[in-house]
């Protein structure tokens, strides 16, 4: 067949195109299957893989006892994640008549639109995401997530701080230590499909999650409980603006307990600081005592010179120092006794400005203590070359010096252990898997601060200031104390000069005497109207070294152990009796024919506990607490804990491994397990407490 | 009675294989689906591929003679059905009326238009004794083409529509009309685009100018061919306002994928980074992420080559690319040889169709066309068009058996 040559450059055209569309192609394909197929690889593993954590459970923090004051407990959460606009409805509409809404409402409320994470509720109730489960529409899931709890409700929980709902730190402990107790999260390597849906995890990529480390602290809870309620009750009874005190073992340096009360605090379940170590005072007559280390320990007085007092008015330079009594002359034990300004004054202008600067600084002052809690003020002491012997009378009398709590508890550990600073320990340790101490922290000394006699003296002094000094009140007949009184003038800080009738209250001691083994400082802010630190703080610092010293008095037992025998008046300790393993019925008559009373669940059976154990000390009038048990059921009954304190209540709760938690503070009102009723290691206790 | 060695059986096995092949590949698109529903979509492509070789044997045994015969008897009854579906037609998105249901069948009129124009074209080149340039003869075949697609348009389906003018271009280039006239009849629309910057279009309308200057195709149609550019050139603001809004997307991502990864050029980049994670070997049956993890999207018809691409890499895509080939090869040299020039002009206007969809689709899945939801032929899911795609190879099969009649 003959075609013409224009029918061949058609022909030759179309070869052209089919030619061209195939090469084109080809060279496509090649391009991108040949040269970018590892880049476009890597898209596909990008896009089509996700990481998503798998949260660290929080480790829990104990005290020094074993008692775990800050726990996790896990919790439904629910969330909406609807994928389309329908679903959207669905969830809307099923939420407005879950909670009960304005039918609308939900869709606002909780801000749902498709393909968008909204949290719905994150602390849900168990009965309600049980319903939420059975009858959810799609696009509506419940999670378990953990929360932070905290069984003595409020506690401790200065030290402690809080967490903010995703279990950040925020404060306190929980934010100081945040890294420790957060553990690593683990990562799940999960695929995702085009739809957003996230549907296999790939097991071998999958990194599981790090527990976060528990903590053990120093601390006692029992005796933090203690100065909480007596703080509270003295800020009361004085009419003071706030109270704040630090307690710490002074031969360890550990903290025992750490508190403030302030009534006006605006969120006390969210305490932001801890006042006993961010605010700073003057501290006043307790400072006396540093002065007369570095007097003692220079050698200038001996304890027994008599010092000649002006009769209570002395002129130094254009000021006059003034004592609370005309006193013509009085030894060096007297001035501490009576804290004579004038006496110490003169010794210390004597001792010189530098060397008493330097005194206080190697008691720490000025400095922080080194405590592992955040927002520590590291106070101040003046510079000395600026001083004028006034100046030196000053910081002897312990003003021109500004410190906080925890500086003057440590300063008096140094004084109760023979003269060594240490370091305040708040954390033990940490915890292994089975609930066993590791990592113990090393007890650190910062130093020798004094000799061992001039400590010794000091001691002996300090008792006096209790026995026949300013600090008569705060002699005890359970615990011998040691301390010494402060009144100091407030700073008013607008008008640059101190209140005339504002001060600072304290009283900083040491007991037992002869071998210490706690030292403390109670500080009460402007206690109205007495307000005089041996009638104030000095009573507060003596129940609450009552109270701890009879919870525990093997520790306590010694030569110091003064049980008054002149004032009849008084009651009498009596020695706790031992009913465990007895009748519940001969219990009440022993107890009976003591005078102390008796509560138990069950009138039958025999008692399987008692609180407090046998051995200690109590007052006729206290209750013992029982755990009753029966011979044919070996069952545990919950007891009516109305009235005890949240110490008493916790000690039965841990014996019977039950599960609670504390509200409020004070004594127990209510508690969600009725009385009598059968208990086991499973059950959940919700303690309500009030002050009385 | 036929001979059935004579058929060419090399063209049909090669449409068979690509048949084939296209199952798999549905099947591999829609493996991992959630519902049964969609895991059957191989087996009714299967089901359909039976319907469409029932259909090819068909056509086989009816001379093109009877087609030549009733050929405008068909393009009414076409048109008919395509007035009626905008009123009667069922719809799946929604928004578009495109097809008559008749139980499980969808029939599509616009199916039925494509055949009924190829016809009409062909007839009307084959006996027109007018000359190729003549101005009648022009017009009278460009309305032939412009009624169905207007009643296309309307429904609207732009992806279909855009099928009648390549028939058009197709036979007037096949009966001898000079490009330069295709060239400049198309003009206005090159001044739709151009008139987008007043510096391109000035530019543009210079090329244009000369172009007229040098070839000298008739004072007429010079004058129209200027007055239809100003007149174009004018109105792109006016239709670009017009435009639906997602024909702006598809023409806005064509342009730049990376605009809008998340919408309308999530498809393009999707299918992209399909084939182009499938390398050289591919990933292997059934294993493609892309596909099995839903980032490809309309994966089982318009984008069935980014499966193939990433599930057989290089060399499968190669293979099916180079299928096509031996089918346009095959089919221009029946076309060259046929004596009748009513049986040329189908076999050419029926490689234009399927060559025009081939290289659309798969330009689409390689990211250098826009995306039209045109499918691909033999390989997409879809009963019409792949009976329609195999009704073209029985004209073209038919015609080469017959290649000796006038």
């Amino acid at each position: 067949m003959k075609r013409t040559r224009q029918e061949r450059v058609r022909i030759g055209i179309f070869w052209a195109i089919i030619a061209f569309s195939m090469c084109l192609f080809a060279a496509r394909l090649i391009h991108l299957q040949v040269f970018c197929s590892s880049e476009y690889s890597e898209v596909v593993t990008r896009q089509s893989s996700r990481k998503i954590d798998i949260p660290a459970t929080r480790g829990v923090i104990c005290d020094r006892n074993g008692m775990i004051v800050a726990n996790n407990i896990v919790k439904p959460t629910l969330y909406a994640w609807p994928a389309n606009t329908r679903e959207v409805q669905d969830i809307a509409r099923y939420l407005d008549k879950l909670y009960g809404y304005f039918p609308g409402t939900a869709k606002e409320r909780f801000n749902l639109r498709p393909r968008s994470f909204s949290y719905i509720d994150r602390h849900m109730s168990d009965a309600l995401a049980h319903r939420v489960e059975n009858d959810a529409p799609r696009g509506l899931y419940l999670r378990d997530d953990a929360h932070r709890t905290y069984p003595y409700g409020q506690v401790g929980r200065q030290i402690l701080g809080f967490t903010d709902i995703d279990n950040n730190g925020q404060s306190g402990l929980e934010l100081s230590f945040d890294s420790v107790l957060a553990g690593r999260n683990g990562i799940a390597d999960v695929y995702r499909d085009g739809l957003k849906n996230v549907f296999r995890v790939r097991e071998k990529a999958m990194v599981p999650p790090q527990p976060g480390q528990s903590l053990v602290l120093a601390c006692d809870w029992r005796l933090q409980e203690i100065v909480e309620q007596e703080l509270c009750s003295a800020v009361r009874e004085y009419n003071a603006e706030m109270g704040m005190a630090a307690f710490v073992d002074c031969n360890s340096g550990e903290v025992l307990a750490l508190a403030h009360f302030d009534p006006e605090e605006a969120h006390p379940d969210k305490p932001f600081k801890l006042r006993a170590i961010s605010d700073q005072f003057e501290p006043g007559s307790v400072f006396k005592p540093i002065t007369a280390a570095g007097i003692l320990d220079a050698g200038l007085v001996d304890f027994d010179d008599s010092i000649y007092c002006e009769s209570g008015r002395w002129k130094i330079g254009r000021r006059t120092l003034r004592d609370d009594k005309k006193r013509d002359s009085l030894t060096f034990r007297q001035i501490m006794e009576l804290s004579s300004n004038i006496g110490l004054a003169k010794c210390a202008i004597e001792l010189g400005g530098e060397q008493l600067y330097q005194t206080a600084e190697k008691f720490g002052l000025g400095r922080q203590t080194g405590i592992e809690l955040p927002g520590e003020c590291a106070g101040s002491i003046g510079r000395p070359n600026r001083w004028s012997e006034y100046t030196t009378a000053a910081l002897a009398m312990g003003h021109a010096v500004a410190v906080n709590s925890l500086h003057l508890a440590m300063a008096f550990a140094a004084v109760a252990n023979g003269g060594e600073l240490l370091q305040p320990r708040l954390i033990l340790g940490g915890l292994d898997q089975n609930r066993r101490l590791v990592q113990e922290r090393e007890r650190r000394v910062v130093g020798r601060i004094m000799d061992h006699a001039t400590a010794d003296t000091l001691r002996a002094m300090l008792r006096g200031v209790v026995e026949h000094g300013t600090a008569v009140p705060v002699n005890s007949r359970v615990i011998a104390i040691a301390g010494k009184t402060g009144t100091a003038q407030m700073i008013d800080f607008e008008n640059k000069r101190y209140f005339q009738h504002k001060f600072m209250a304290s009283f900083a001691g040491l007991f037992p005497a002869g071998k210490p083994l706690v030292a403390g400082v109670v500080v009460l802010q402007n206690p109205q109207p007495v307000h005089y630190g041996g009638y104030t703080s000095g009573p507060t610092f003596k129940r609450i070294a009552e109270r701890y010293s009879l919870l525990d008095p093997g520790r306590f037992i010694g030569t110091d152990r003064i049980l008054a025998e002149s004032d009849d008046s008084a009651p009498r300790p009596i020695e706790v009796p031992d009913f465990v393993g007895h009748s519940v019925d001969w219990a009440r008559v022993q107890a009976e024919d003591a005078g102390i009373d008796v509560r138990s669940a069950t009138d039958s059976g025999f008692v399987a506990w008692q609180f407090p154990p046998a051995g200690g000390l109590m007052f006729p009038g206290d209750e013992i607490v029982l755990a009753t048990t029966n011979l044919e059921k070996a069952d545990l009954h919950m007891v009516d804990l109305t009235g005890l304190s949240l110490r008493q209540a916790a000690a039965f709760m841990h014996f019977a491994g039950v599960t609670f938690h504390a509200r409020g503070n004070g004594h127990v009102v209510d508690q969600s397990l009725r009385p009598g009723k059968e208990i086991s290691t499973r059950s959940f206790c919700q303690l309500q407490l009030r002050r009385m | 009675m036929l001979k059935y060695r004579e058929l060419d059986w090399k063209l049909v096995g090669a449409v068979l294989l690509l048949s084939l092949i296209g199952i798999l590949l549905i099947m591999s698109a829609q493996y991992h689906a959630d519902s049964d529903y969609t895991r059957m979509y191989w087996e009714r492509q299967f089901m359909w591929l039976g319907v469409a070789m029932i259909v090819f044997a068909l056509v086989l045994h009816i001379p093109l003679r009877f087609f030549d015969f009733v050929t405008y008897l068909l393009y009414g009854i076409a048109i008919v059905l395509l007035i009626a579906v905008l009123f009667f037609g069922g719809s799946r998105a929604g928004a578009a009326t495109r097809f008559f249901q008749f139980g499980p069948v969808n029939l599509a009129p616009s199916d039925i238009a494509k055949l009924a124009v190829l016809f009409a074209l062909s007839r009307y080149f084959a006996y027109s004794k007018l000359p190729v340039a003549s101005k009648r003869r022009l017009a009278v075949s460009t309305l032939i083409v412009l009624v169905p697609m207007a009643l296309i348009l309307k429904q609207p389906d732009l992806g279909t529509a855009v099928v009648f003018p390549v028939i058009l271009f197709g036979l007037w280039f096949w009966s001898g009309l000079s490009p330069i006239y295709m060239l400049l009849i198309v003009s206005p629309l090159f001044s739709l685009v151009a008139a987008s910057h007043w510096l391109a279009w000035a530019v543009y309308f210079l090329v244009l100018l000369v172009v007229i200057f040098l070839f000298r195709p008739g004072a007429a149609f010079s004058f129209l061919t200027v007055v239809a550019n100003l007149a174009f050139g004018m109105i792109t603001p006016f239709i670009w306002n017009r435009m639906a809004d997602y024909q702006k997307a598809r023409i806005l991502t064509f342009l730049d994928p990376g605009m809008d990864p998340r919408g309308a050029g999530y498809q393009i980049i999707q299918s992209k980074i399909a084939i182009g994670s499938g390398g050289i070997w591919g990933k292997g049956f059934l294993e493609g992420s892309q596909t099995r993890l839903d980032f490809l999207p309309e994966r089982h018809t318009d984008f069935i080559f980014s499966v193939l691409g990433e599930e057989f890499g290089l060399w499968g895509s190669l293979l099916v690319v180079a299928l096509f080939g031996f089918i346009f090869y095959r089919a221009v040299h029946i076309a060259a040889r046929c004596r009748s020039t009513f049986a040329s002009n189908v076999v050419m206007g029926a490689t234009f169709i399927l060559l025009f969809q081939f290289f659309v689709n798969i330009g689409m899945t390689l990211g250098f066309m826009p995306v039209t939801g045109l499918a691909l032929p033999f390989l997409s899911y879809g009963g019409t068009s792949l009976v329609l795609s195999w009704t073209l190879v029985a004209l073209i099969v038919s015609a080469d058996y017959h290649w000796q009649e006038y």
